[in-house]
């Protein structure tokens, strides 16, 4: 892994440095190409809407605008806004339009988060004022780039595992700088030639004192290509043969800038060579399913002689834009042009429809909403149990089913947006499993009706929502992706990982009963309520039986796919090991009850102890970096690990220490003889 | 446990092995075995962990340095197999409410069945083939053969092959001598190294040979890059002197002896079976998402020719090839310009199980007793609380 890496990273620097050079010359020298902008304030509504709704290809799939900018953000600034040194609080979408048309304002904005003022320290800048965890802007931290990049890149040839955490800070500020670069420096092509580029050849084609622009020189590559010295090859590219230097020389600064995005769809009957989800499908890459950036534009019409003008057309409104960006009504109109061009470009290839979907996802935040009103049930069902009244748990149970609705409306529209089943990624574990363990918690309250059930929902939502939006906050990464060929298989996905994941839920809501059970013991909760006990046994036996029914059928199931897929049905792989443990664990306890080596105490400290099974199976297992499964490996997850590890030990212990003490002192009222045999 | 002092002893093993303690006890071992074989393949190789944990009868584990004897998975399973028979099977008291716990337990047979089938009967391997290349073969990842025949010009060889498994055991000072009446000379096989390379003469070191000996190697995490080797003496029958030799696995060729007249050639290789069809590559193609080198999907077009009826086919990934036993899986390639030589290759896992479908029939029969039973438990306890209720 770490050399691939390594090389990625090395080249995505060399890359950067070109484009960073441009954009840093913009940021300092605002508009050296245009003319003077006045100050920009915020934008107009519609247009952001308008911008958010922009397609773009990116992470192999095409996404709106609004997902890009969300992502990016949250990569640099560890949440999806930013504060301008106005005071204004903006969205994804409006910082990247600052970005673009106007970087020498968001070089200003505080967008990069850096956990410790040490990495300030190790870059040699000052930072008085500022907390030990704060955000600070591209201008304040450009100042030490040399140096950030330099300790950067020095400390990438250290194994990640062994970097220490101002190492590991220092190279992803380094990244996070490169990509700011990239956007920021994406548009500064747009006023045209420089002077300096003002060559025999422009003079030629475009007339004396002619400044044109990367649409002008496009329209125009027919004329041009032999004045670069492309040659007759369609592949050649820069540097194919000689040609005029200074013309060379700004098409060379025009690709090394604008390649951060590919913005501009290709024609649709090329589409034809696709397959219907646009995925290229050719020995290597695929020119018909890959979007274009300014930069690959420029390459296929001037170097390699392709014919474009559509994409043409929608650079020149780019240009037209960027031409009136400090005219807010004028830029709009140019902006609605823009839309209208590549979303029918996008549209004819079939590659448009869900983008306003998803544009709608993100914007109604069905996760967030269902994270307050899950917590806001767990406080009705708090207050419930320290003053029971009627209203409270009718009140919680509504709270929680909205809750939950909202969380499953989220979850199914990210099915339709991805065209998958609602699992395919880790991030996407936690949703379902958490829908699917307040759903099941639901029944069991309906079953019982005890408000047990019903307060494990309102934790299991919280706990759930929370740490989905912990992963997210953490990985930074598009919870989206394009899947690794293995699991582009809907058929499994749909079978062996929901039922897994079914199995992963009732673990944790059997082990979550098993809490209520030994902690109730331990602090005399209920005391000589010997049904409250019982039907909390009865939950937790039928939690395990539910559980184990599916946790054994998704892991046969997950080796009837391996059999499929790597032709074998068992390979003792980490990941097929941790779902094992788990059904071997739920058939230990099963059998230890049905055999009357544990009672209901010995059952709930089980369970306790499955809940944690399942934690490793679900996250430790990726934490190995092992094995078959890799596309499902993480890091940075090992310390909360390793937190509930200790936490679970500890209501292990106090279970264990109070069963020592209550077994010396009377036989435990309410502990049933073991279950006959059958 | 019920057992009374007078019972017989064949009843009282009866009654231990269908016991609950012994699930229990060997579920739990099971459960201990996979956490540790688990944790012990961030060290060792899978390969490795698999042979000493999964495939033995016990394994000696090291808890923070201390050795520690514990039952092989192999052991654990067998036992797990006679008491679930006993305990889950026959003495388990029949009625309405315990059949869905037989069929459950009938499913686990079945898949410990065709596990056992797999394990014993099954071949694995891969064939690797370029654009344009057939073969009716397949070769192993992890096992070794030593493949005699007699060097020829032209047209098809015949081979004397000695499977690794009975040679693989003779580590350094064991021999084992094979001899076949097909061939002029017996083979003393000896010092066999599991990974090594020819290298100068030292401690641990097998037979200096022409000032050359086979160095013991440190197994590769990934097992399939080890490279196996042995040193041989080739004895000829009708009593000449004979000839020591070594045979290493990155040995380019085969050794080669002259004896009575007639050249022959002894290779060192990884085990190669026969497939009843040829198969040839077409054409491989990969299938990346737009903008990115990730890899969506991977397919290739070949053709099948079995008594030289020819037939054009797609094997892609999740969408093997299954044909006479045998199953072919997309796993791998090699790009022209990635070590391929100017051409594209492609690499099927290949696989010969005849328990292929044993776990689809297990999952179903063990969903369908597991469904039957815990339905059966949740309308009992529903009708309960009703009861209770009302």
């Amino acid at each position: 892994m770490k050399k691939p890496l390594l090389f990625v990273l090395a080249a995505a620097l060399s890359l950067a440095a070109a484009a960073a050079a441009s954009f840093r010359v913009a940021a300092e020298e605002p508009h050296h190409h245009g003319s003077e902008v006045p100050p920009h304030g915020r934008w107009n509504r519609e247009t952001v809407d308008l911008f958010a709704l922009l397609p773009v290809q990116d992470g192999g799939r095409v996404k709106p605008l609004h997902s890009f900018a969300g992502f990016t953000l949250l990569a640099l600034n560890g949440m999806r806004s930013v504060k301008t040194p106005a005071g204004d609080k903006i969205e994804p979408t409006e910082w990247l339009m600052d970005c673009l048309f106007f970087p020498e304002q968001a070089v200003d904005y505080d967008c990069f988060v850096v956990q410790t003022d040490e990495v300030i320290d190790a870059a040699g800048l000052a930072h008085e004022g500022k907390k030990r965890r704060d955000r600070y802007s591209y201008r304040f931290l450009g100042a030490a780039r040399p140096k950030i990049f330099e300790l950067a890149s020095r400390y990438q040839e250290i194994d990640a595992k062994e970097r220490t955490p101002v190492q590991g800070q220092l190279v992803n500020l380094a990244h996070n700088m490169m990509q700011f670069e990239a956007v920021a420096g994406f548009l500064s092509f747009l006023g045209g030639a420089p002077e300096a580029s003002i060559s025999p050849a422009i003079e030629k084609v475009f007339g004396k004192d002619a400044h044109p622009t990367l649409a002008d020189l496009v329209d125009h590559a027919a004329e041009l290509r032999p004045m670069l010295g492309a040659g007759d090859d369609p592949h050649g590219g820069m540097g194919a043969g000689m040609g005029d230097a200074a013309l060379a020389g700004y098409v060379e600064e025009v690709v090394a800038s604008s390649r951060g995005m590919s913005i501009f769809p290709p024609t649709a009957a090329g589409a034809d060579q696709a397959d219907h989800a646009g995925h290229a499908h050719a020995k290597g890459g695929d020119d018909h399913a890959e979007w274009l950036s300014p930069s690959e534009l420029a390459m296929r019409t001037l170097f390699r002689g392709e014919r474009m003008p559509e994409q043409a057309a929608a650079l020149r409104d780019l240009e037209a834009m960027y031409a009136v960006r400090g005219d807010a009504m004028a830029f709009h109109d140019k902006a609605v042009s823009y839309r209208d061009r590549v979303v029918d470009l996008a549209e004819a290839r079939g590659e448009y429809s869900k983008v306003p979907l998803e544009v709608t996802f993100y914007k109604a935040q069905f996760f967030f909403y269902a994270q307050i009103v899950f917590v806001f049930a767990f406080l009705f069902a708090a207050v419930s149990w320290i003053k029971p009244t009627k209203a409270l748990p009718r009140l919680t149970t509504g709270a929680v089913v909205v809750a939950n609705l909202l969380l499953i409306a989220g979850i199914t529209m990210r099915c339709i947006i991805r065209s998958r089943p609602p699992v395919s990624t880790l991030y996407e574990t936690i949703l379902f499993i958490t829908a699917v363990a307040v759903i099941v918690s639901m029944v069991t309250e309906y079953i019982n009706r005890q408000g047990i059930a019903l307060t494990l929902a309102t934790v299991l939502g919280s706990a759930g929502m929370f740490l989905a939006d912990r992963y997210e906050m953490q990985e930074r990464i598009d919870t989206m992706p394009s899947l690794v060929a293995v699991l582009d298989t809907n058929f499994w996905l749909a079978t062996h990982v929901t039922t897994v994941t079914i199995g992963y839920s009732a673990g944790l809501l059997a082990g979550a009963i098993g809490h209520v059970y030994v902690l109730g013991k331990v602090f005399g909760l209920k005391k000589g309520d010997t049904a409250f006990y019982k039907t909390l046994t009865s939950m937790t036996y039928g939690t395990l039986c539910f559980g184990l029914l599916f946790s054994v059928v998704g892991t046969v199931l997950g080796g009837i796919w391996a059999n499929d897929s790597w032709g074998r049905f068992w390979g003792w792989d980490p990941k097929e090991n941790g779902a094992l443990a788990i059904v071997l664990w739920e058939l230990i306890v099963l059998h230890a009850r049905m055999g009357g080596f544990i009672r209901d105490f010995g059952v709930a400290m089980a369970s306790i102890f499955g809940a944690a099974v399942v934690a490793a199976s679900w996250w430790g297992v990726n934490l190995l970096g092992v094995g078959l499964h890799s596309y499902g490996f993480t890091s940075g997850i090992l310390m909360t690990l390793l937190g509930y590890f200790v936490f679970e030990g500890l209501i292990l212990g106090a279970g264990g220490i109070y069963h020592l003490v209550s077994a010396r002192a009377i036989p435990t009222a309410g502990e049933p003889p073991p279950l006959p045999r059958t | 446990m019920g057992n009374t002092p007078d019972k017989p002893i064949a009843a009282k093993v009866f009654d231990a092995l269908a016991s609950f303690w012994l699930s229990v006890t060997l579920l739990s071992f099971l459960f201990l075995l996979t956490v540790l074989g688990t944790l012990e393949q961030t060290q060792t190789s899978l390969f490795e962990v698999q042979r000493r944990y999964f495939e033995s009868a016990f394994v000696i584990h090291h808890f923070w340095g201390v050795p520690v004897p514990l039952p092989g998975v192999y052991l654990l399973l067998v036992l797990l197999s006679i008491n679930l028979v006993c305990g889950g099977l026959v003495r388990i008291r029949k009625s309405t409410m315990t059949m869905g716990v037989i069929v459950g337990h009938v499913g686990i047979i079945v898949m410990f069945a065709g596990s056992a089938i797999e394990y014993s009967y099954s071949q694995k391997g891969h064939s690797t083939l370029a654009e344009g290349n057939s073969t009716d073969e397949f070769t192993s990842y992890y096992e070794w053969e030593i493949a005699i025949a007699e060097a020829r010009e032209r047209g098809p060889v015949d081979e004397l092959v000695i499977p690794g498994e009975k040679i693989m055991h003779l580590a350094a000072g064991a021999r084992s001598t094979f001899t076949s009446p097909d061939i002029p000379f017996d083979l003393d096989v000896h010092d066999v190294f599991a990974n090594c390379a020819p290298g100068s003469p030292g401690t641990d070191t097998g037979p200096v040979i022409d000032g050359v000996a086979l160095v013991p190697m440190k197994r590769n995490k990934e097992a399939e890059a080890d490279r196996a080797g042995a040193c041989v003496t080739v004895r000829p029958k009708s009593g000449g002197a004979p000839v020591p030799g070594i045979l290493w696995a990155g040995e380019r060729y085969p050794m080669s002896v002259e004896i009575d007249g007639r050249r022959w050639t002894i290779g060192f290789a990884h085990r190669r079976w026969q497939m009843p069809f040829a198969i040839r590559l077409e054409d491989f193609r990969q299938a990346l998402h737009p903008g990115t080198g990730m890899a969506k999907a991977f397919e290739s077009d070949v053709t099948k020719t079995e008594d030289g009826v020819p037939q054009l086919l797609n094997i892609s990934m999740n969408k093997p090839l299954r044909e006479k036993g045998y199953t072919l899986f997309q796993s791998g390639f090699m790009a022209p310009d990635q070590g391929g030589g100017g051409r594209w290759w492609s690499t099927f896992s290949v696989v010969r199980n005849p328990a292929d479908d044993v776990p689809l029939w297990s999952c179903i029969i063990i969903t369908a007793g597991l469904l039957l039973h815990f339905s059966q438990k949740l309308v009992r306890h529903l009708r309960t609380q009703t009861r209770r209720r009302s």
